[in-house]
């Protein structure tokens, strides 16, 4: 029941809501990777980029494809606007929490530019252990 | 039975003369049948796999999406009263069912929504009795200047802004003075600036054209656009960003806008209706709402009082539930005791008739009698202290206590049941047998 209503609330982009009740979804469904594609894109909007981080290395570290595979026309999949609003005020101020956002977001679009935007911000901070195994996985997916 | 139903089952839904579509979890069509593809007007292969609400554009889509309700409620759907925008672009009225789809371990799979359409509302139709008006049950004075006035302005176009407690039914006086007016006829268009976030608000409004943003694949139509020669009803205006404020005021001034990424003017003539439950000069005293629109929608204001100010209405309100609940649950109770009625009269609503109306669900959910209902049936905020000592054994009312703190914390905690077992110390099943007793499974 959480996880409809929060992809409901995902669904007209009412982030905080959708997190709150995909959270509760997580709970009783800890594996339920649809819930956390979405939460991923909830976190990012909600600032809790680490949060989204932590679920995106745990994603990308299983299968990256279960990102990769998003259809964002037929999943309604906000992640176009939101990196068109990111890409528009990028170099204004947190660039490089917004390079972090952007480098998960472009993997529900377009897997290279994701893994350029990873690159860009392991330049910001290279001791991340984190980034360099995602961006592993990464180039491990596109050399397939 | 059950081999022959689990054969035909979907050969009975499509030869259903309602429509009906199932949804999954993610509201993308799963099934539709017959009579809902005559009504949408599009083959089932462009809908299954589509989100619904990228194809049924009914106005519940955005002021309360019917199977959201139920997730939030626990709650059918029932006789829902809406529109919906066939693919021709046609309003059309319907009446629409919803319910969750669930497995066999009570596992949330999707919604069924099911609908028909019913002819529109003629005048007479409203004016059930000398309490109504057009749907709005009061005979008080206050409400009565208010039905006074909706008639006198049925001629204008002027703007309109309701303003009122939460509750009181300012969507219900924008349905009346739509109806009244001489754009009756033509599209009427309700948005709740709260249900859509900022990003989304300028598209639905205004529209896009394609490429206007990563995501605008073709053009859309935005709301003022589409109610063109028509009426809008704007709820909870004071959501709008400031951004959009501007812009709205634009549209209240001049009659134009552009579409999102296009340079294009556009020139609409719509009547604003706005509503808030905020007081407006003190959120233009916090710089949250522009003067200058205030006063451009402040053309037609009109104040509806709380429910704790008119409560020569309650009586008459609770009548009007009562039928109404009595005919959803299929039950034949006439009226509450005199004692019941002293505290619905007497109590302050500060929910106002939402939550009258709530309370007199729950008293018809509650009823084991015919006759009338008593103060045991009432919600317990209500009846503190009271008890009818009439109906209920001693061990029915230990059980309308257990039901109670089991309600309430379900309530709370969104009906998890998991969650609420956990708080009481007691298993999953224990909860569930709780609630068979209160409504047992058919």
């Amino acid at each position: 029941m959480h996880e409809m209503l929060g992809n409901q609330y995902f669904l007209i982009r009412n982030y905080f809501e959708a997190e709150k009740e995909f959270e509760v979804g997580l709970l009783s469904d800890p594996d339920n990777f649809k819930i956390k594609k979405k939460l991923i894109v909830c976190y990012i909007q909600t600032g809790h980029v680490d949060s989204a981080l932590t679920l995106f290395h745990n994603i990308v570290s299983t299968d990256p494809k279960i990102i990769t595979d998003t259809n964002p026309e037929e999943d309604n999949c906000p992640c176009p606007e939101i990196i068109y609003e990111l890409e528009s005020i990028l170099n204004n101020s947190e660039v490089e929490l917004k390079t972090l956002s952007l480098a998960m977001l472009w993997l529900y679009c377009d897997l290279e530019e994701s893994i350029w935007y990873f690159e860009q911000y392991y330049q910001f901070n290279k001791s991340t252990h984190i980034i360099k195994s995602i961006l592993a996985s990464l180039n491990k997916e596109i050399n397939k | 039975m059950t081999a022959f139903i689990d054969k035909y089952s979907k050969t009975i839904l499509e030869g259903m003369p309602e429509a009906v579509y199932v949804i999954d979890k993610e509201f993308k069509i799963q099934f539709v049948n017959n009579a809902a593809l005559k009504i949408i007007g599009k083959g089932a292969k462009d809908l299954i796999g589509k989100v619904c609400r990228n194809i049924c554009k009914s106005d519940r889509c955005e002021i309360g999406c019917p199977i959201t309700e139920v997730l939030r409620t626990n709650r059918n759907i029932l006789d829902l009263q809406t529109t919906f925008q066939k693919e021709n672009g046609d309003l059309i009225n319907i009446i629409l069912n919803a319910s969750l789809l669930k497995d066999i371990d009570d596992k949330t799979l999707g919604g069924i929504i099911s609908f028909k359409e019913s002819p529109p509302k003629g005048f007479n139709d409203h004016l059930n009795g000398e309490n109504s008006f057009y749907g709005i049950v009061g005979i008080s004075k206050q409400m009565k200047s208010i039905f006074q006035l909706i008639k006198e302005i049925s001629t204008s176009y002027a703007t309109v802004l309701i303003s009122g407690e939460t509750g009181v039914g300012k969507e219900l006086i924008a349905n009346a003075i739509q109806i009244t007016s001489q754009r009756s006829k033509e599209n009427f268009v309700k948005v709740n600036c709260a249900a859509l976030p900022s990003t989304l608000l300028s598209s639905e409004l205004f529209g896009h054209v394609k490429g206007a943003f990563t995501d605008a694949k073709k053009d859309r139509v935005g709301r003022f656009e589409y109610a063109d020669g028509g009426t809008i009803f704007l709820d909870e205006i004071t959501e709008l960003p400031l951004e959009m404020q501007a812009q709205l005021l634009r549209v209240l001034q001049e009659g134009t806008f552009e579409r999102l990424g296009d340079s294009k003017t556009i020139r609409t003539d719509i009547r604003i209706i706005a509503a808030t439950n905020k007081d407006l000069t003190s959120e233009i005293k916090k710089g949250s709402f522009r003067k200058d629109l205030f006063y451009r929608l402040n053309v037609l204001p009109i104040e509806v009082p709380p429910l704790r100010e008119r409560r020569e209405d309650i009586i008459h309100l609770v009548q009007h539930f009562l039928k109404k609940y009595c005919k959803k649950y299929s039950k034949n109770i006439p009226s509450f005791d005199d004692e019941s009625i002293e505290i619905l009269t007497n109590y302050d609503w500060p929910g106002n008739i939402r939550e009258l109306e709530n309370a007199v669900e729950y008293s018809v959910i509650r009823s084991k009698r015919d006759d009338y209902l008593c103060v045991c049936c009432l919600p317990s905020n209500l009846r503190v202290e009271k008890d009818c000592g009439q109906t209920n054994s001693v061990s029915e009312k230990m059980l309308d206590e257990k039901t109670e703190t089991l309600l309430a914390l379900l309530r709370q905690n969104n009906w998890n049941k998991t969650k609420v077992a956990k708080i009481l110390g007691v298993n999953r099943s224990t909860i569930h047998r709780q609630l068979n007793k209160i409504d047992p499974p058919h």
